[in-house]
């Protein structure tokens, strides 16, 4: 039985949430079907192109939330 | 694949019976994912930095009074808190997530470029500005979609239930986000290219 895959579905592979079943189904589509390898890939572009977007916060505030911890623990004891 | 060898839910459990480490071992864990999704919703990053502290000061309070949920996970239910403060912070503020570049160039400033050349480092700057305020132009629900799943790892399920929509809509959303950001992209690249080689 063949099954038609949607943009939603490709999203879905795209961040791990398909099941195995799906996901053979998936490579095998995209290893045949230049139109779906196409959609595939305008979409893992975008996707990729987010991952370059991350920051940590410094130092200093983690160590005045952690110090904000401990004060209340103190309070509370 | 590296697995976190203490469950969140074991370390909240520590935590509540008073074991600092637990909690320490809790913000080393997220705070870099909470910390973007806060930036990329008020954009400044001191103010950024201020509504972390807020998120994770209520967190400890929630867990202290024993009002923590146990049957959501940690990090949807964190960044849930952070998402709605800083929200609200723009709603107090009556501001709206337009761009100021100035405020961007600030945040640039502190990112680590050092190994990379002082064009390629530029190259990078820019990509990361435009990136960025490209997400924050998306309109809301799409962008709150985006940031939750890319950034907060949360699944459609746990975005759906946390937004109260389908998860169909949760991904109709994320499609519409993730089309736009591409065409603005792309128009941003043919833009970039001829500004680094002009002609």
């Amino acid at each position: 039985m063949t099954r038609t895959f949607t943009q939603d579905d490709l999203i879905r592979y795209i961040y791990g949430e398909t099941s195995d079943q799906e996901n053979q189904m998936i490579k095998t589509l995209l290893a045949t079907d230049t139109d779906f390898q196409d959609k595939y890939q305008y979409f893992l572009e975008v996707v990729s192109e987010m991952d370059s977007l991350s920051e940590a916060p410094s130092e200093r505030v983690i160590q005045r939330i952690i110090d904000s911890s401990r004060r209340s623990n103190l309070h509370s004891v | 694949m590296k697995q976190n060898t203490v469950s969140d839910s074991k370390l909240v459990s520590l935590y509540n019976q008073g074991d600092e480490k637990a909690f320490e071992e809790l913000v080393n864990r997220y705070k870099t994912k909470i910390f973007t999704t806060i930036l990329l919703i008020v954009k400044d990053h001191y103010i950024a930095e201020d509504l972390l502290q807020d998120t994770f000061i209520k967190a400890i309070k929630t867990i202290r009074a024993g009002k923590y949920n146990e049957q959501g996970k940690f990090l949807p239910w964190i960044i849930r808190i952070a998402h709605n403060l800083a929200i609200d912070y723009f709603r107090k503020e009556r501001r709206y997530p337009t761009v100021i570049l100035e405020e961007g160039a600030n945040l640039l400033n502190t990112l680590n470029f050092a190994e990379d050349s002082v064009e390629s480092a530029q190259i990078k700057k820019e990509t990361y500005s435009k990136l960025r305020i490209l997400i924050q132009k998306l309109p809301e629900k799409q962008r709150e979609v985006l940031i939750m799943r890319h950034y907060a790892e949360m699944s459609f399920q746990e975005i759906a239930n946390a937004t109260n929509v389908s998860v169909n809509t949760a991904l109709g959303r994320m499609r519409y986000a993730l089309i736009n950001l591409r065409k603005q992209m792309k128009k941003y690249k043919i833009r970039y290219d001829k500004d680094i080689y002009p002609r």
